[in-house]
């Protein structure tokens, strides 16, 4: 899967995963890790901006590991999500 | 070598001075007397390997990382500068930690993982380490930077591993434990010991709370994030004042429940590994709670080498878990 892949949808899937409108369970341990953590945050301090950074933390994960099956695995998940 | 893991100290000391790049663990007595070189460490007695668990003193688990590795840097972390240890991190690779059980570096980590810089976002994978459980109290358990040959009582050791561009790394991890459906505990402060929780929104003595409902404290509370299991053990013994301790902090208003019991263990244990996560791993460790209880310490087979300790460090500290590292090659 091509970075760009990692689309607009995605985001709007992580935002949501991270405001708890939805529910997934990462293949991706880091990715899993890193979603707590922005829901952690986002929970303290619902604010767009701790949306925003929680998000972009997330797709940087994702981009920078994309060759791992577990991430490819964790993208069509997402992207399912968004259809 | 008696296990395809486990090394006499003549062995080692000859790799290290070959200067190969190690990952070692072993008792006090045997690390003490290792050579400087390109090596980190830490103190434990007690190993899986592919024979079944081990104690002793008279042999030291190896992990190899000379196939792996492209470069290394090793550093030491103080509980001042270990927030900085994901910033060190390689862009690809890993980082292998270790630090001793109960020191100030632990105990920051344990606590505040979660709010360091860049967190997560590399590999950072390792172990607590600790002594034979009969020694708790007299020895301190330490950890080793080979480099400088430093032996610390407080402060973490690192070894920050860059891969080549055809290999990445990837942090698994294996927890039997899921949630039981007893009382909601939650905690009045996060810590590492509490003296009162809230049951079911209630606040009571929590020792008391577990005499009286006799919990059987070989099971950890274990809390539900995001669909992600974290266990959190108990020491058996109370602390002086009466407080229940931990082997990793509890957290303020995150819901725990004691973990639903496991009826043979180790047969589940050895049907989950069995479905492929021995694949391309290449270091892995057990908690010393999954060792003595569950009957671990009988189990062989499933490439399952490694020591069993205080603790394990996936991204940040888990109880009663494995945690294992894989080298992945790229397509």
């Amino acid at each position: 899967m091509e970075n760009s892949q990692i689309s607009e949808t995605i985001d709007r899937a992580i935002m949501d995963i991270i405001k708890g409108k939805r529910r997934m369970s990462f293949e991706f341990m880091a990715a899993n890790v890193l979603v707590k953590r922005a829901q952690n945050i986002y929970a303290k301090e619902p604010s767009e901006e701790n949306l925003y950074e929680g998000c972009k933390q997330v797709k940087k994960l994702l981009i920078q590991n994309v060759n791992l099956p577990t991430v490819k695995t964790d993208l069509e998940k997402i992207n399912s999500m968004g259809r | 070598m008696i296990f395809d893991c486990l090394y006499d100290l003549d062995e080692i000391e000859e790799r290290i001075l070959k200067g190969q790049i190690l990952l070692i663990a072993g008792d006090a007595k045997l690390m003490d007397k290792l050579p400087a070189g390109r090596w980190i460490g830490g103190t434990i007695p007690y190993f899986m390997t592919d024979l079944g668990g081990i104690c002793t003193d008279k042999k030291i688990f190896v992990t190899d990382l000379n196939t792996v590795a492209s470069n290394i840097w090793i550093k030491t972390y103080d509980e001042n500068t270990i927030e900085n240890v994901y910033l060190d991190s390689p862009e690809n690779g890993f980082s292998f930690i270790i630090m001793p059980a109960g020191s100030k570096c632990h105990f920051k980590f344990s606590m505040e993982a979660f709010s360091f810089e860049n967190f997560a976002m590399c590999p950072l994978v390792g172990w607590i380490a600790g002594t034979h459980l009969d020694e708790r109290g007299l020895d301190k358990p330490k950890v080793y930077n080979g480099i400088n040959y430093k032996q610390l009582q407080e402060d973490a050791v690192v070894m920050h591993v860059a891969l080549p561009v055809n290999k990445s790394a990837e942090i698994g991890m294996l927890n039997m434990f899921g949630q039981g459906t007893g009382d909601t505990i939650t905690f009045l402060e996060s810590g590492f010991s509490a003296t009162n929780a809230n049951i079911n929104g209630v606040r009571v003595n929590f020792a008391k709370y577990i005499l009286e409902n006799k919990l059987d404290l070989r099971l950890p509370l274990v809390s539900d994030v995001n669909g992600t299991l974290i266990n959190t053990s108990f020491r058996k013994k109370f602390g002086a004042d009466g407080e229940v301790r931990f082997y990793a902090p509890v957290f303020k208003d995150v819901e725990y429940r004691h973990a639903k019991p496991i009826e043979n263990y180790t047969e589940k244990f050895t049907k989950k590994l069995s479905l492929g996560l021995g694949v391309e791993m290449i270091f892995s460790c057990n908690c010393i709670l999954n060792y003595i209880y569950s009957g671990l310490d009988r189990y062989s087979g499933g490439g399952l080498c490694g020591p069993a300790t205080f603790g394990e460090i996936a991204y940040h500290i888990h109880n009663q878990t494995v945690v294992y590292l894989r080298i992945i090659h790229n397509r």
